[in-house]
C-alpha cells in the first residue's frame, strides 16, 4: 500500500524547494524547527487531553463545554498552526526519506482524518453548550486517539 | 568517586545495557517520554494561563487546580520515570552532554518555582482565589513556569543531537 507511487512527483518536488535546501544546508535549522514542532505538540496535545477531559465530564463540569472550548481551545489551535508550519518544513528537507519511511506514511494516515475531524465533528460539537453524553464521549475518545496517533507514528519515523 | 565515574557506572549495569541496547525497550520508554509531554507540560499550561490570568478568569484558581492536578500528576510521574530509565542508560553520555546539564538545571528550577507557589506564595490564596488577575507572585510563577518548561524541552530535544 505505501508509498504511494503516484504522489512520487510531489515528495521530488518538496525535496527540491528552496525551503528543503535551505534547511539540509546547515546542521542547525533542522534541530530548531523539530524544537519548535515539539512545542506545537505539546500545545495540541494537552489542549486536546484536557479538551478531552471536560468532554468526558471528569473535570470543569461547571462550565459548558463550549465555554471551555472558547476559553482554551485557541492553545491546541495555536499549537497546530506550529505543528503544521514545522512540519511542512521538516518535510520539504527530507521529503525523499519520508517518501521511503512506511512510519511516515501511518502518520499522515492519522493526520489527516485528524484534521478533517477537528475542523467538522470536534469544532461542531465543542461549539454546542451542552451535548449528549454519547457524542461527547465519541468526539473526546476519537480526538485523542487521531492525535495521539499522529504522534507515536511521527517519532516512530525516527526510528525506522 | 567522580560524578561522571558514577555515571559511566550506571550505564553500564545490567539494567542500563538491556535498555540502550533493546530494539524494544529504548523506543517505547522514548517515545513515551515525549507523548507524555501532552499529557504533563500541555495541561500544565493551561493552570499557568490561569495563574497569569489570561484565561479562565471567573473560575476560582483553587477550582482550577483541584480539575487539572490529578490528571496532570499521572502524567509528571510517567516523564520522571521515564526519564529516570532514559537517564539510566546513558547516564554517562547525558553527564558530557551540555544540553542535559541545561536541561537538570532548568528542571531544578522549575521544582524551586513550584515549591515557592505552593509553600509561600500559596498561603495568603483565599485573598486572591476569585480575582481574575491573581498578584505578582503568583502571575511570576505562572511565567517562570512556561518559560522553565519550553527550556526543558528544547534541552531535552537536543541533546539527543549530542549523543
Amino acid at each position: 500500500m505505501f508509498p504511494i507511487h503516484a504522489l512520487r512527483p510531489l515528495f521530488e518536488w518538496a525535496e527540491d524547494t528552496w525551503l528543503g535546501m535551505i534547511i539540509r544546508s546547515h546542521q542547525y535549522p533542522f534541530a530548531v524547527i523539530e524544537v519548535v514542532h515539539l512545542f506545537g505538540l505539546t500545545l495540541l496535545l494537552g489542549g486536546v487531553f484536557l479538551m478531552s477531559l471536560r468532554l468526558f465530564g471528569f473535570i470543569m463540569r461547571d462550565m459548558p463545554v463550549s465555554q471551555v472550548a472558547k476559553q482554551l481551545g485557541w492553545i491546541s489551535f495555536i499549537g497546530l498552526v506550529i505543528l503544521v508550519t514545522t512540519g511542512l518544513s521538516l518535510f520539504a528537507s527530507e521529503a525523499a526519506k519520508c517518501y521511503a519511511n512506511d512510519m511516515y506514511w501511518y502518520k499522515m494516515s492519522f493526520f489527516f482524518p485528524a484534521v478533517i475531524f477537528h475542523f467538522t465533528v470536534y469544532r461542531k460539537v465543542t461549539r454546542s453548550a451542552n451535548p449528549h453524553p454519547l457524542t461527547r464521549g465519541l468526539t473526546g475518545f476519537l480526538a485523542l486517539f487521531l492525535w495521539f496517533g499522529v504522534a507515536v507514528f511521527g517519532r516512530a519515523i525516527g526510528y525506522f | 568517586m567522580s560524578l561522571l565515574e558514577i555515571c559511566q557506572w550506571l550505564q553500564d549495569t545490567d539494567v542500563g545495557t538491556q535498555i540502550r541496547e533493546s530494539i524494544f525497550f529504548f523506543p517505547i520508554i522514548e517515545g513515551t517520554h515525549v507523548l507524555a509531554l501532552g499529557v504533563s507540560v500541555g495541561a500544565v499550561l493551561w493552570w499557568d494561563l490561569r495563574l497569569l490570568g489570561f484565561t479562565m478568569r471567573d473560575k476560582p484558581i483553587s477550582q482550577m487546580q483541584s480539575n487539572i492536578f490529578k490528571w496532570m500528576m499521572p502524567g509528571f510521574v510517567v516523564m520522571m520515570i521515564t526519564g529516570v530509565l532514559l537517564f539510566w542508560c546513558q547516564a554517562a553520555k547525558a553527564y558530557n552532554s551540555i544540553f542535559f546539564r541545561i536541561k537538570v538545571i532548568a528542571l531544578i528550577l522549575a521544582g524551586i518555582n513550584i515549591l515557592y507557589f505552593h509553600l509561600k506564595t500559596q498561603k495568603g490564596q483565599s485573598e486572591w482565589d476569585t480575582a481574575g488577575i491573581p498578584p505578582t507572585s503568583a502571575r511570576m510563577a505562572g511565567l517562570f513556569s512556561i518559560l522553565l518548561w519550553a527550556i526543558i524541552i528544547a534541552a531535552g530535544r537536543l541533546m539527543a543531537y549530542t549523543f
